[in-house]
């Protein structure tokens, strides 16, 4: 059941990103009206007197990247709010910790360097004209100022979101996403305002269980996220392990394990149920690890779906917390708490499938999951599965990532894929584009 | 209804495997279905080519902008492999929209098909695509990111 505040907040959300839709030279009187009520909200706040004369400046055409830029702050700040919300309603329904551990503080830029300031005038151009009247010409533009920003890894957040929005805008799709597009507006906004610099890191060793991949991708950049359990000299904890590469779009498949070849050792850990043991490994304060596969060895076996469980069963014997995100980047769609579900009933029907156990109905993601290792049928006789409650569209659902058929022999998506690093093709689009790029490149130079 | 920030339009889709080999480099950009295409008999030498919005007029030229010997009133070799790596990644459908062509996509379902459509000889190189693709092949040999990306959590999916 979601609250009252989250509709509230979710309708305002929706009005804003109307205006982005229509384009603020072309607002109506119901676009006015939402200014208004977005300055109204801030009212009691820091934001108070920014948001205001902003709302009259974007009222009356005076355009500048500073206001859009504290739009997509008051947008945001919005799903901020969401997420702390969903987040405290899940913990307390599955009765885990959380913890309120002091966040690394990001800094405001006191000046914005010229790429980003690109970034954030081509952002105001977009909204300017409205995401319903964009035109190839205005998408094209901004091909070269991508391409800089791409090349310097410090801006690989704003990449990220730039070089994957680009591949849906260049489509110009009869059904816009505007919730969609408007989300990635104002991320990639947010994204130029500050710069998270290397976050302060500890030293770990012990011992680290791996429990499943996430993957995510678009056109040009494909990364993983490991979810893991570990266990070093204080309390076990959760941890993440994520390694991000740019492609091409025809790296595909099997391939793209390939750009990653210090995952080797993390799929030969799931695939052969082996714990690894870590000596100094780096650590960030929210339990995320820099992997480095040369401070690693296999060690004892483990079965996953135990040790998962006894952190992340619904009646787990040892839940564990998760940190949390810094307030600028929470948004729903991070939300992402491990799982374990045993003995549940599978139900299908034309909405969809779900997993019940006693009382609790958990919708299952099944986009993720067809045409994969863990499809409906195998969950349906496996009987327990390690996934993902995420959250989108109004809704929770669990996101599988492991499961077994076979008592300690684990089923995961990326298992048949990942079969690449032990025999690897012979005409592999990795190799043969990383052979003409050290060749044309040098030749170049 | 509350809207999803998942669920992407169809950007490409799940193609046949892209010969990597033959056209390393295909994209919908600045306006054009553009590519590099390799030489058959040179590995040194590679072929630059495109097809341009509305007219689908198109050139082909090496690398060195020297025309391409087969180019003879319609399209050679290389852009038809060109259009038919183009057509593996992003679908006739898609190629269409993205050319702004006026024909009736109904019409269009083969390579044969948008062959028949196509313009005629511009004579104009474009350096630019020779810089993309060496700017993608670029992206390849920056090193990977090991730092928390939830960027990415809106691209969720594959592999
Ligand atoms: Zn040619």
């Amino acid at each position: 059941m979601l609250a009252a505040e989250f509709h509230a907040s979710n309708q305002l959300i929706q009005a804003i990103d109307q205006l982005l839709l229509a384009g603020f030279t072309n607002l109506n009187h119901t676009h006015q009206t939402t200014l208004q009520r977005l300055a109204q909200v801030y009212r009691g706040t820091p934001l108070e007197a920014a948001m205001l004369s902003v709302a009259t400046d974007l009222s009356n055409g005076v355009f500048q990247p500073a206001s859009f830029g504290l739009l997509a702050v008051a947008r945001a700040a919005l799903q901020t709010a969401q997420y702390d919300q969903l987040a405290l309603q899940l913990r307390a329904q599955l009765g885990r910790p959380t913890i309120d551990q002091p966040l690394p503080t990001t800094a405001a830029l006191a000046s914005t360097p010229p790429l980003l300031s690109s970034v954030q005038h081509w952002l105001m151009d977009l909204a300017v004209m409205g995401f319903a009247r964009l035109e190839p010409a205005m998408i094209n533009a901004f091909t070269p100022t991508l391409a800089q920003i791409q090349a310097n890894p410090e801006y690989l957040r704003t990449a990220a979101l730039l070089a994957g929005w680009m591949h849906e805008l260049v489509l110009q799709p009869e059904q816009l996403p505007l919730f969609r597009w408007a989300d990635l507006w104002t991320r990639a906004m947010l994204s130029t305002l500050s710069i998270s610099a290397t976050p302060p890191m500890q030293s770990v060793s012990g011992t680290l269980y791996p429990l499943g991949f996430e993957w995510r991708q678009h056109a040009t950049l494909v990364s993983w996220v490991l979810y893991a359990v570990l266990e070093a000299e204080a309390a076990p904890q959760l941890a993440t392990i994520t390694q991000s590469a740019y492609k091409v779009a025809a790296i595909q498949d099997d391939q793209l394990w390939l750009l990653f070849p210090e995952a080797n050792l993390l799929f030969e850990s799931l695939s052969t149920g082996k714990a690894l043991v870590l000596t100094n490994q780096q650590l960030l304060a929210a339990g995320q690890l820099i992997w480095d596969a040369a401070a690693a060895t296999l060690g004892d076996k483990y079965d996953l779906l135990a040790v998962a469980e006894r952190h992340f069963g619904l009646n787990a014997k040892q839940p564990l917390a998760q940190t949390q995100l810094a307030p600028e980047q929470r948004h729903p769609i991070h939300l992402a708490e491990p799982i374990v579900l045993s003995n549940y009933q599978l139900a299908q029907s034309g909405e969809g499938s779900s997993l019940s156990v006693g009382e609790q109905r958990f919708k299952l993601d099944l986009a993720a999951i067809s045409g994969s290792e863990i499809d409906v049928d195998v969950l349906e006789s496996a009987q327990r599965l390690f996934g993902l409650l995420r959250f989108d569209a109004g809704e929770w659902f669990v996101r599988p990532l492991a499961t077994s058929l076979k008592k300690g022999k684990p089923l995961f998506i990326g298992l048949e894929n990942g079969k690449v690093f032990k025999k690897a093709p012979k005409n592999n689009a990795v190799g043969i584009l990383k052979e003409r790029a050290s060749r044309l490149l040098r030749e170049k130079s | 209804m509350i809207p999803s920030s998942l669920n992407p339009p169809q950007v490409f889709q799940k193609s046949a495997k892209r010969d990597v080999k033959e056209v390393p480099f295909v994209e919908l950009a600045d306006g054009r279905l553009q590519g590099v295409i390799s030489s058959g008999s040179d590995i040194q030498r590679v072929y630059v080519a495109y097809f341009e919005a509305r007219s689908l007029n198109f050139y082909c030229s090496t690398n060195n902008n020297r025309p391409c010997g087969g180019l003879r009133g319609s399209p050679c070799n290389h852009l038809i492999s060109l259009l038919g790596e183009g057509i593996k990644q992003f679908g006739i459908p898609g190629i269409l929209k993205y050319l702004q062509s006026a024909h009736d996509p109904t019409t269009i379902t083969t390579i044969g098909d948008l062959l028949k459509i196509a313009g005629h000889i511009t004579h104009q190189a474009h350096g630019a695509i020779f810089s993309r693709f060496l700017g993608s092949l670029q992206l390849l040999e920056l090193p990977l990111s090991a730092l928390p990306l939830p960027e990415m959590d809106w691209f969720a999916g594959g592999a």
